[in-house]
């Protein structure tokens, strides 16, 4: 036996799986040939290792979670094709109907099968869990003039890919003026806003002007929930609370589909910072479970009902040719800045402004029952930041005395109760010289459900003269902690980030915030 | 008795699908060490063992009576990963920079063992998850991948063969930096 053959022989040998006179020419040479007694030493060195490293890889296991996903999945697509099967058991009712009619008369024909359709809720879970996303609609615009009755159109499309946080968004704006000597005009500014996950490309079309902004890793993060968020939310049904607003009215025919109208109105107190009213109609089909349209309408005060968009297409679950979210400027287009020179887009999701200063909201996070917020007190009439504002201060104590700060924040309730948060300190980091608050905003009421989502009034004062001066801020994000590895992940991160330290102070860690939040 | 993976991937697909659970404590040891080399991190690979499974029951129908099980589930892990680490590269950034987590710093020398097997030729990858972290006889390999016992110890010989080489590689890389 040679040296290859003994090499090409070596798992035979260790396995035991040689013919004997094999076996007795692998020996004979092993005795010969040093190298190759080194080889059967190093490979049942490896054989050993594998064995052992086998067995402690064996010791995690993994059967009961993917049982338990499949489960979920199966009840999802279970209910996908609820509506498939509905179509075949009322036609089935329907024969089994006419058999008893002939017996007992004509039953009350009313909702017979209505315990298998699709509702507005069904269609809104089948959107929740959608991956990707495309919508198409129509956007309607009213003439500056109240008077004047003339509608315009313009499109509106959305495309969302979840996973990968990118979306893609055409939509336009309309601004509107008036002046005593030229009376109302408006202008309407198509604009498109593109996400690869990486950079987001903002479109003017009116100017056709290119401009880029870059997302930092945490905010890729907070856009793919911003995207699921969006697409639950807002683009498809308004706000989730409105769904048990949705009744079904009739049955109508769309593309030769047979659709059951569902309509709801957003009236009361859903909104107290803004007067308008909304109505919206979507039509499912019977065959499909399918949203085929959906119709909205607003009224602000003093104007009559007016329609807003018009959705004519919704797909989810398709596949979206990446080019949907390229990044590229479209030709002829002036580009304002390039990707090289983009700014990361800012962390500041809302600001607020008093003669003392401008505020700079940065994040909230909802905790079950408390918000967690990051002020940046940013002092837009060229002030120096006065570090000893924020020596000595303690966790759960008061925040520090700045220019100006969310002294609370204010909801009201379905029944129309007030609930108001307070404040207290968590921690502060700074970075580049500018200093950032972060605080906890809790509550001794019981605190709104997310799914009730109301926007927050932001109580907002200069703290030294005490005087409260209130104003709604736009809460951008609003996402829900759901856990501590996301708390470790974004709020944390969120803390290095904004840290010329790079790293968040050790002691605020989820379980800190719960206890705080307990007292 | 013992079933064979055709048993029981039949036994799913004839309203049995709890025996799928069989299928996964089958091979849920041979994925998981072969993810762990291609993704070099233990949490990132669990999730993609969990994801490949999903994915295979829901596509148990496509999968030929004549094609083996473990070649299949290979290939699907091998599509789930290349998602995962597209969007691992991704996060990457967001990982370093939080606080208290380490997944990173685990893509080390500590799967350099299964870093190894995964970068075998695939004949030769196949044989040594099914034989060490299948914990497969030699002729259980053979059976199941079709091919004559002589080849699966000359497969195992030359896979062991061209690990030792990867890793002693590794090593004097790590000596000489």
């Amino acid at each position: 036996m040679n040296c290859q053959a003994f090499e090409e022989n070596l798992a035979a040998y260790v396995e035991q799986m040689l013919e004997e006179d094999e076996r007795q020419r692998f020996e004979s040479h092993r005795e010969q040939c040093p190298a190759c007694r080194r080889r059967l030493e190093q490979y049942l060195e490896l054989h050993k290792k594998l064995i052992n490293r086998s067995k402690s890889f064996a010791q995690k296991r993994v059967d009961d979670q993917v049982m338990n996903r499949i489960v979920r999945q199966q009840t999802f697509m279970l209910r996908s094709l609820k509506m498939k099967r509905y179509r075949r058991l009322s036609m089935g009712a329907a024969a089994a109907i006419l058999l008893v009619a002939m017996i007992l008369g004509w039953p009350d024909a009313g909702d017979s099968g209505s315990a298998f359709a699709n509702d507005m809720k069904d269609v809104a879970q089948v959107f929740q869990n959608a991956r990707t996303v495309h919508i198409k609609a129509w956007q309607y615009f009213r003439a500056a003039d109240p008077a004047d009755q003339e509608l315009t159109t313009e499109p509106w499309e959305y495309w969302c890919d979840v996973d990968n946080g990118c979306y893609r968004r055409k939509a336009a704006h309309a601004s509107m003026s008036y002046s005593s000597s030229s009376g109302y005009s408006s202008t309407i500014n198509p604009a498109e806003t593109v996400c690869d996950g990486e950079y987001i490309m903002h479109i003017d079309h009116a100017q056709k002007t290119v401009r880029y902004s870059k997302l930092n890793q945490i905010h890729y993060l907070l856009e793919r929930h911003r995207q699921n968020y969006y697409v639950n939310l807002n683009q498809i049904y308004g706000d989730s609370k409105f769904l048990d607003l949705y009744q079904k009215v009739g049955i109508e025919i769309i593309d030769d589909q047979e659709c059951e109208i569902w309509q709801g109105e957003k009236t009361g107190p859903a909104n107290p910072f803004n007067q308008h009213q909304a109505r919206f109609k979507s039509w499912i089909s019977l065959s499909s479970g399918d949203l085929k349209k959906l119709m909205t309408w607003d009224k602000s005060k003093n104007r009559d009902w007016s329609p807003d968009h018009d959705y004519y297409l919704f797909e989810h679950d398709i596949h979206l040719a990446p080019s949907v979210f390229s990044t590229e400027p479209p030709a002829d287009y002036q580009l304002l800045n390039t990707k090289a020179d983009a700014p990361v887009q800012s962390f500041a999701t809302s600001r607020s402004r008093s003669n003392t200063g401008e505020m700079i909201c940065y994040f909230n996070f909802r905790l079950q029952d408390a918000v967690v917020l990051c002020l940046g007190s940013l002092d837009a009439y060229g002030n120096e930041p006065k570090p000893e504002l924020f020596e000595g201060l303690k966790p759960g104590g008061p925040l520090p005395l700045l220019p100006l700060t969310i002294k609370g924040l204010r909801q009201i309730d379905p029944a129309g109760q007030e609930i108001t948060y307070s404040p207290c300190h968590i921690c502060y980091t700074v970075k580049d010289g500018q200093y950032y608050e972060w605080a906890l905003y809790q509550t001794d009421n019981k605190p709104l459900a997310f799914n009730e989502k109301m926007p927050f009034e932001v109580l907002t004062g200069p703290q030294i003269s005490g005087q409260i001066v209130s104003g709604a801020m736009g809460f951008g994000y609003g996402k829900i902690i759901e856990d501590q590895q996301y708390f470790d992940r974004v709020i944390r991160g969120i803390m290095a980030e904004l840290s010329d330290s790079g790293a968040a102070p050790d002691y605020v860690t989820y379980d800190f915030i719960t206890q705080l939040i307990g007292k | 008795m013992d079933y064979s993976d055709q048993d029981y991937i039949e036994h799913c697909l004839n309203g049995r699908p709890d025996d799928f659970r069989f299928l996964i404590q089958r091979y849920q040891t041979m994925l998981l060490s072969y993810l762990t080399g291609r993704l070099g991190n233990h949490s990132l690979a669990e999730e993609a063992v969990q994801e490949t499974f999903v994915r295979a029951y829901f596509s148990l129908k496509k999968l030929k009576k004549t094609q083996s099980f473990s070649a299949w589930l290979l290939g699907i892990a091998h599509h789930v990963i290349q998602k995962q680490i597209y969007q691992e590269q991704r996060q990457h950034r967001a990982v370093q920079i939080t606080a208290g987590q380490t997944q990173t710093a685990e893509f080390s020398t500590d799967y350099a063992l299964e870093q190894a097997v995964a970068k075998l030729p695939e004949h030769c990858r196949q044989v040594i998850l099914l034989r060490y972290y299948g914990e497969c006889s030699c002729k259980e390999v053979a059976q199941e991948l079709q091919i004559p016992l002589g080849t699966v110890t000359k497969t195992i010989s030359r896979a062991h063969a061209f690990m030792r080489e990867y890793l002693t590689r590794d090593q004097n890389e790590e000596n000489s930096e």
